[in-house]
């Protein structure tokens, strides 16, 4: 009993005790906090960028509103002529830049100029007919509205489309005849492939579905639009497998769209940002691609891609981490090379996170668990090194980071030649100076060269991120440091979700099913079923094996 | 939004299971047996202890099968009323507690010893504590799924850390076979116990299985796992070393480790990385202690699952430091392995028995768990 009473009033028990409480409630009161802080949402009036005005069957009184919307900017052309034989006056509104000067001249301005009655003797040119001789006559456009919500006719106008005014009507004509300066199909260059169709999605979000329906006659192929960003109003598409995707993730999909609050978004990144389910986590819980084959494949397991308009980058949802290691080549080169290959990907993984943080361990706290002749040798390279291995670390992986930038924001040629010239001579002056130890530098090479190996950009930069926490802790408690943060990483992994589905599988879903793509990728044969960690509705590929 | 159940699978049950009886023991048994028992025969009394523990499981199946969807903390009080339950609850926090800072206790000191001898041992529990804290207030969901995991990474690099002890292997080392007789064999049943604490937890998670009629599955491979795992530890162990260096090795695994050398392979003293890698087993099983304490509090207070969590960790904190040296934790650990005994057999046994007698059965309400 004494010992106990004894034991009770240390201090240093109760101190402990007292940090080992307060730090995890702090944590957890802070990220709870930061979460809040997203969820909270800004009631504001809804906004009108447009203003309303009604149409008068006057056509002076309809230009005139019009000008005074889109004010006097010089791109916007008012033609103003009279429809063929008859004297009725007739405008035309168009963007100059985005509309087919050829096509407008030819199959709109032509024939309305031209127009004449028809021989059967009623007379067409009276106002209650004009709409039908127009529509069923004169013009010679495929994809012809007639619209009266003026804030329609507005946004249409600003996306290229022709507006026909006719004098009489209290309409307007909104006739597509689009075309705009386009930027070719090329091979994505952030996701080359050796072997696999050479396409990319462009900016234009039409040429994009298109794409995709190409790959497929399969009617079940659905695009539903949405339109993002308050002001800019830019059309977003959802394309999923109606037979195929889980109704439940479609609905999470759609809400979180709908949910969206933001003024103007200008690539797929900013949806990414606003969709994804946990905002403090380092991991990309979306995928993003350029490759229609990818968002293919991707559909037909029953996950969702979302397309954005102006940018050439579409996003998969739901993620997991496995899909950041894999690349769609794995499954167009046969199996066996490519099992193998996905296998060193994860051992790369693992390496760009944890290979200088082992050396750190190894070197400051447990140079007796590594070979003696190797210690030795790492020691006698150490001599003169005035910092301890941390600092060096640091040091040396801050550099590469630098160049890394450095490459990228330089011009091509100028960039290449920055990152061979950084490397080889600050790693060769960095030892000669005796700054750092060679095979520091060798570690260094080594973890960035296995940090390249990542298919996906986005990983990449998280397991970066992930390898200075990782030195650190090594830093700290040495090998004990490295197998806690791993279990930290776990423990996130685990914890967190991409739409529903669990970060981390299929390595905690043990269906036999799923294990046949995760470290291996079994011949295509023997994938007859389609993930089950989708929950898709039709769970079988084929038929027969 | 979650898709799919949000139950435990019968998987996940089978991975939770023997990962917690998996823990510490590899260390600490093959000593405690060797000093016990003082033939080779250790190996029978972990099938002995292995088959006494499907036995005690069977009996908490048909239990917990008979209160459908209550945990342990909430059926009792049906069969021995509110008072007797509400003790017998309490005690079975507070045993869960002290195998959790057992554990963790355990690992600190072998840590210490083997890998960080300079940093106090404060600073090594405290940050496990705080991994630990991480997972714990996810709820079991994410703690099932950590396990399920990372027990088949930690069984591989068991197998081969062992499988290279066979270097050393002499088979004379096992002779003979029951040379003394039966009766050392049942005087090493009590370690075994001790070892296979944790399997108590079953009262409590059977209510949370998908499938709770799988339970008896999960009771036999649960508990095959660790069994196998232990054998084959202590076959190599008893080959590698003879039951009398055994007895006068600290740590005798690290000495079967220690005894076999390979040079040149990128590690030269595989104890560390073994350990290094088991001390996730350990984490799992200190988790899922302090599960069952938490939601224990939580179903006897109105205090919420995570605050009693943060309390709980205060208690854990200043039970694995009472303690003063290793000696004082074999003691502990000597306690914890009669409470096994109480909590496997009598409790459930008597509770099991009064229950058939008075005819009780009751379903609970089909609720989601945290």
């Amino acid at each position: 009993m004494g010992n106990i009473l004894e034991f009770l009033i240390r201090t240093d028990v109760w101190l402990g005790t007292i940090v080992v409480v307060l730090v995890p409630i702090g944590f957890t009161v802070l990220s709870n906090k930061l979460k809040e802080l997203r969820k909270k949402t800004h009631k504001r009036k809804e906004q009108h960028f447009i203003q309303d005005f009604t149409l008068s069957p006057k056509i002076s009184v309809n230009v005139e509103q019009i000008k005074a919307i889109v004010g006097d900017s010089s791109d916007i052309i008012f033609r103003q002529f009279k429809l063929g034989m008859d004297n009725r006056s007739c405008s035309i509104v168009h963007i100059d830049g985005l509309v087919d000067q050829h096509l407008l001249q030819q199959s709109i301005l032509h024939p309305l100029l031209n127009a004449k009655q028809a021989k059967s003797g009623l007379n067409f040119f009276k106002t209650e007919s004009i709409k039908d001789y127009l529509l069923l006559h004169t013009i010679e456009v495929s994809d012809v509205k007639v619209v009266k919500e003026t804030d329609k006719i507005i946004r249409q106008l600003l996306s290229g489309s022709v507006l026909l005014l006719v004098d009489g009507l209290a309409e307007v004509f909104v006739l597509s005849v689009k075309k705009w300066i386009l930027r070719g199909m090329e091979e994505p260059i952030t996701e080359t492939l050796v072997r696999g169709p050479r396409m990319g999605f462009i900016e234009n979000l039409r040429d994009n579905t298109a794409m995709l329906r190409r790959m497929t006659s399969d009617p079940n192929l659905t695009f539903e639009d949405f339109e993002v960003g308050e002001r800019t109003k830019r059309q977003l598409t959802v394309t999923y497998l109606k037979d195929i995707a889980n109704e439940k993730l479609l609905e999470e999909v759609k809400d979180r769209i709908n949910n969206l609050d933001i003024d103007h978004a200008a690539e797929t990144g900013y949806i990414e940002q606003l969709i994804e389910d946990d905002y403090l986590s380092i991991f990309p819980q979306v995928q993003s691609t350029e490759r229609p084959d990818r968002v293919m494949a991707a559909i037909l397991e029953g996950r969702i891609a979302i397309l954005l308009d102006g940018t050439p980058y579409a996003l998969i949802v739901p993620t997991t981490f496995s899909m950041m290691l894999q690349s769609p080549e794995d499954y167009y080169e046969r199996w066996i090379p490519m099992s193998l290959i996905r296998m060193l990907r994860y051992v790369a993984a693992f390496l760009s996170v944890f290979l200088p943080s082992f050396y750190i361990a190894f070197v400051s706290f447990h140079q007796g668990l590594i070979p003696t002749d190797l210690a030795l040798a790492i020691a006698g390279t150490r001599l003169g090194v005035p910092f301890p291995t941390i600092i060096e670390a640091l040091l040396m992986e801050v550099s590469i980071e630098l160049l890394r930038e450095a490459g990228l924001r330089l011009p091509r040629p100028v960039g290449q030649t920055v990152g061979l010239v950084g490397a080889l001579i600050i790693g060769e002056a960095a030892v000669q100076a005796g700054l750092v130890s060679p095979i520091m530098v060798i570690v260094v090479a080594a973890t960035a060269i296995a940090s390249f190996v990542s298919p996906q950009y986005g990983a990449g930069i998280a397991l970066r991120v992930l390898r200075f926490l990782a030195m650190f802790s090594a830093a700290f408690l040495g090998l004990y440091g490295i197998s806690l943060f791993f279990l930290a990483i776990c423990v996130h992994t685990v914890k967190l979700r991409s739409f529903g589905v669990p970060y981390i599988t299929p390595g905690t879903l043990y269906s036999k099913d799923d294990w046949k793509d995760f470290f291996l990728r079994m011949p295509l044969f023997t994938m007859r079923k389609r993930p089950a960690e989708y929950f898709p509705k039709d769970q079988i590929r084929r038929k027969k094996y | 939004m979650k898709m799919g159940t949000t139950r435990i699978t019968t998987m996940q049950m089978i991975t939770l299971l023997s990962s917690t009886l998996i823990a510490v023991g590899i260390f600490t048994l093959p000593r405690t047996l060797a000093i016990e028992v003082g033939t080779p025969d250790l190996w029978i009394c972990i099938l002995i202890g292995g088959i006494f523990g499907y036995l005690s499981a069977l009996i908490m199946v048909s239990l917990s099968l008979r209160f459908n969807r209550l945990t342990f903390f909430e059926f009792n009080k049906l069969i021995v009323g509110k008072w007797v339950g509400t003790i017998l609850s309490v005690c079975f926090i507070g045993y869960a507690l002290l195998i959790g800072s057992f554990e963790i206790r355990s690992m600190g000191e072998l840590t210490q010893f083997y890998l960080l001898e300079e940093t106090p041992i404060s600073v090594i529990l405290i940050s496990m504590y705080w991994v630990a804290m991480y997972l714990l207030v996810g709820g079991i969901n994410p703690i099932a799924r950590l396990i399920e995991l990372l027990t088949p990474i930690c069984i591989i690099i068991f197998i081969l850390v062992f499988a290279l002890g066979f270097k050393v292997f002499e088979f004379n080392n096992l002779r003979p076979l029951l040379g003394l007789g039966a009766a050392p064999v049942l005087k090493g049943l009590t370690p075994t116990f001790l070892t296979f604490s944790g399997l108590e937890f079953l009262l409590v998670f059977i209510a949370m299985m998908q499938n709770p009629k799988d339970a008896k599955k999960v009771a036999f491979f649960g508990l095959a796992i660790p069994v196998s795992i232990y054998l084959f530890a202590v076959v190599v162990i008893t080959g590698g070393l003879s039951v009398e260096r055994m007895k006068h090795q600290k740590w005798p695994t690290f000495a079967l480790i220690q005894e076999y050398e390979y040079e040149g392979i990128l590690f030269e003293r595989f104890e560390s990385l073994f350990l290094v890698v088991w001390l996730i087993q350990m984490f799992t099983t200190y988790v899922v202690c302090q599960y069952v304490a938490a939601k224990g509090v939580s179903t006897l207070t109105r205090i919420s699952y995570k605050k009693a969590n943060y309390i709980l960790l205060a208690a854990v904190y200043i039970i694995c430091l009472v303690p003063k040296d290793l000696n004082e934790l074999e003691k502990m650990g000597t306690i914890i392995g009669w409470t096994s005994f109480v909590f496997s057999f009598i409790v459930p046994g008597l509770l099991l028995l009064i229950a058939l007698v008075r005819r009780l059965k009751q379903d609970g309400e089909t609720k989601d768990e945290t």
